[in-house]
């Protein structure tokens, strides 16, 4: 999903946000990380997460990934789906990616399972960061910034696109290219749709402020969100490798609500 | 509530001290061109004036509440239609359990507090020179109170706005009049809503639509299939969203997560997704996304909320500026019941920006019965402390029971007294 994660309220599924409305009584200060686990291709992790919490997930690999993330909704089907090996329709799903940082967090105690598959095979970690929502958002009002999730993305060729999750008015998406040739745009869902569909090329839909050429190696875009549209990276060219992060600013504090 | 007459809406317009007749404005303020500017004054120059745009629930109690405060201060309150009629109600409507003239209400009882009503749409700010712009003519302010509700953005649904009549909703009351119609005269088939990403008015409202059309046909025999297809993973608000997600299953409604439609194709009537997905339809209900109208926007505000300090509700970016309900960025729910406390609450720090210190309200908080059938709602409650922060000890949900069917008409009657009664 994508804003399927609903923005705000739903944000809160996604992210820090809405788990800060419950807060794990006597878990004051969050522990430190577990060590990194080697994981193989298939296996199902599963993560229990409580209300309040704002566990970090994070998988790096020297190959290249496809990760599924699925928080449990309260429909069997779906969890059997995912345990078959495929991709329940609520699932995120991060593809092409090196390296993901993502929090899972929820309004109430739920279970996280996250599975990746090998494009290109390596060794591939997986480890999660505990933490607290309230530690998250004491940041934002400190008037610090707040990574929400990132992911180091490989385009070998040809195109790829996926959503960018946990946009609310106040977040920052910042894309770095590091090596290769291409551009990336951070689309909106009618530009997206017509790309997608063939009406448009990325090109014809880019402009300045949303996309980014590298012709060899470094470049930077960086697009800040002031609505609540959804928003999909685009990413077409060879050997191309970049670094997209979700940042959230103070000001994104505007913008939560419980939705209730 | 009383039933309406004609004398009594006559009476609005007579009350109200500018009288701007403007003609068969029903709507949306989407489709407002910016008329030239205006150049008269619609009103002598002020005082000490608050204007507010909207005389919705919150609008309406923040003036109510300002000229109880600050008895000195003049309330200005431009609002477009004659009658307001309830929010809550538009769910009971479409499945004719609820009466329109029991839940539409005038403007009489803000006129008889002093408060100056001028029948008008604003359609422009002049920030900079502290205006309002109507058709007619424009109203200069001291403090300005944006209280405007939302707008639905059909536009962001490829084909929607050239077909609303393949797809009426309750989030405006011509909708809801639409949709009653066309769920009378359904004779079978599948019927889809669809469910926006949050921030929309009244979370639960697409999932209690659902239910009562679907016990509505089955009494009458009409074999309708009824699927909802949800933008967000889960049902709405996330602290109901296993009660509903059960409630869905029993009732035989099929519900589709993350599914966010962005089409409606209206030669073979199908939903189109975001992936790509299609539903087939023969009624729909698509539930655009919501936003503040677009002179708020146009001015410079901000879209699709006025971002505002939720402690005061005064606007992060001008100093004589506030909004309230929908229209604003802040952590409460959109609904009523906090449009309610919010407009009375802002009235106080009105009252203290303009000299007149009345001490402090209670935060706001929500309570919300969401029907899950014409006999049984759902319960659930949330609150913010008074700097607009969640304070999760306070959540609570309730499961289908008929007393939460009373408690929500009682207290929805309840507000439209303490409101305009
Ligand atoms: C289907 C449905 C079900 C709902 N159920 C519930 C529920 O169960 N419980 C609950 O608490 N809430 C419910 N709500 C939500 C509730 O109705 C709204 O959140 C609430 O009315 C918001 O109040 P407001 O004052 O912000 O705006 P509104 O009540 O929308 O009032 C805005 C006013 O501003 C006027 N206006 C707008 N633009 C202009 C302009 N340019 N110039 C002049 N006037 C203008 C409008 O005519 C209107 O009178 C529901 C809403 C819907 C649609």
């Amino acid at each position: 999903m994508h804003r399927w994660a609903g923005v705000l309220l739903a944000l809160l599924m996604n992210g820090f946000l809405v788990g800060q409305m419950w807060v794990v009584r006597g878990a004051a200060l969050s522990p430190g990380p577990a060590e990194a686990v080697v994981v193989r291709e298939d296996e199902v992790h599963r993560r229990p997460v409580k209300a309040g919490e704002r566990t970090v997930l994070e998988v790096s690999t020297t190959g290249l990934l496809e990760v599924v993330v699925y928080e449990r909704t309260g429909d069997a089907r779906e969890l059997e789906e995912f345990r078959a090996g495929r991709v329940p329709r609520t699932a995120k799903v991060f593809s092409q990616v090196r390296e993901l940082s993502y929090p899972l967090s929820s309004v109430t105690d739920t279970e996280f399972y996250v599975r990746v598959r090998h494009l290109r095979p390596g060794e591939t970690r997986l480890r999660y960061v505990p933490g607290l929502v309230d530690e998250a958002m004491a940041r934002l009002r400190k008037g610090e910034n707040l990574v929400r999730n990132r992911g180091v993305v490989v385009v070998e060729g040809g195109r790829l696109t996926m959503p960018v999750y946990q946009l609310v008015p106040g977040t920052v998406v910042r894309v770095e290219v590091q090596s290769g040739r291409g551009v990336v745009g951070l689309l909106k869902t009618r530009d997206y749709l017509d790309v997608r569909d063939g009406r448009a090329t990325v090109a014809g839909r880019c402009t300045p402020q949303a996309c980014v050429e590298a012709s060899s190696g470094r470049a930077v875009l960086e697009v800040a969100v002031g609505d609540y549209d959804d928003r999909y990276l685009v990413a077409e060219g060879q050997g191309l490798v970049f670094t997209y992060r979700v940042v959230a600013t103070p000001e994104v504090l505007n913008h939560i609500s419980s939705c209730t | 509530m009383d039933r309406l007459t004609r004398r009594q809406v006559l009476k609005v317009l007579g009350g109200a001290t500018v009288a701007a007749a403007t003609g068969g404005f029903t709507g949306q303020l989407l489709g407002w061109a910016t008329a030239q500017e205006p150049s008269r004054p619609l009103l002598p120059r002020p005082g000490r004036r608050v204007v507010i745009v909207g005389a919705g629930i919150s609008g309406a109690m923040c003036a109510r509440t300002l000229r109880k405060l600050a008895p000195d201060v003049e309330v200005v309150v431009l609002e477009r239609n004659p009658t307001y009629v309830s929010g809550p109600s538009h769910v009971d409507y479409v499945v004719g359990l609820e009466d329109a003239r029991k839940v539409t209400v005038t403007f009489d009882a803000l006129v008889r507090d002093g408060v100056r009503v001028i029948r008008s749409p604003a359609t422009g700010l002049r920030l900079q020179d502290n205006r309002v712009l109507t058709p007619q003519g424009f109203v200069e302010y001291s403090v300005l109170v944006l209280a405007t509700g939302l707008v639905p953005a059909e536009h962001e649904v490829r084909n929607l706005l050239e077909n609303r009549r393949l797809s009426p909703h309750a989030w405006t009351w011509a909708g809801t009049v639409e949709l009653r119609r066309a769920v009378e005269a359904f004779s079978g088939g599948t019927f889809v809503l669809t469910v926006p990403p949050p921030p929309y008015k009244c979370p639960p409202g697409p999932y209690e639509v659902a239910c009562l059309v679907q016990e509505y046909w089955r009494a009458k025999g009409v074999r309708a299939e009824v699927v909802v297809l949800d933008s967000n993973d889960r049902p709405q608000p996330p602290l109901l969203a296993d009660l509903w997600r059960r409630v869905l299953q029993e009732r035989g409604i099929t519900y589709k997560p993350s599914f966010k439609v962005v089409e409606l194709d209206p030669t073979s009537r199908v939903l189109i997704s975001d992936r790509g997905e299609r539903q087939r339809f023969d009624l729909a209900s698509v539930i655009p996304p919501q936003r503040a109208p677009l002179f708020i926007e146009e001015a410079g505000l901000g879209g699709p909320f006025v971002p505002i300090d939720p402690a005061t509700w005064r606007s992060r970016a001008q100093e004589n500026l506030y909004a309230l309900g929908d229209v604003a960025a802040s952590p409460y729910t959109k609904s009523a019941f906090t449009a309610f406390l919010q407009g009375r609450n802002a009235a106080y720090f009105i009252a203290r920006a303009l000299g007149r210190d009345r001490g402090e309200p209670d935060p706001v908080f929500n309570q919300c019965w969401p029907f899950v059938s014409s006999k049984e709602a759902l319960f659930v409650e949330v609150a913010w402390d008074k700097e607009g922060r969640p304070i999760p000890a306070r959540n609570r949900t309730g499961a289908p029971s008929a007393q939460h069917v009373k408690d929500r008409k009682q207290w929805e009657y309840g507000l439209l007294r303490a409101v305009y009664g």
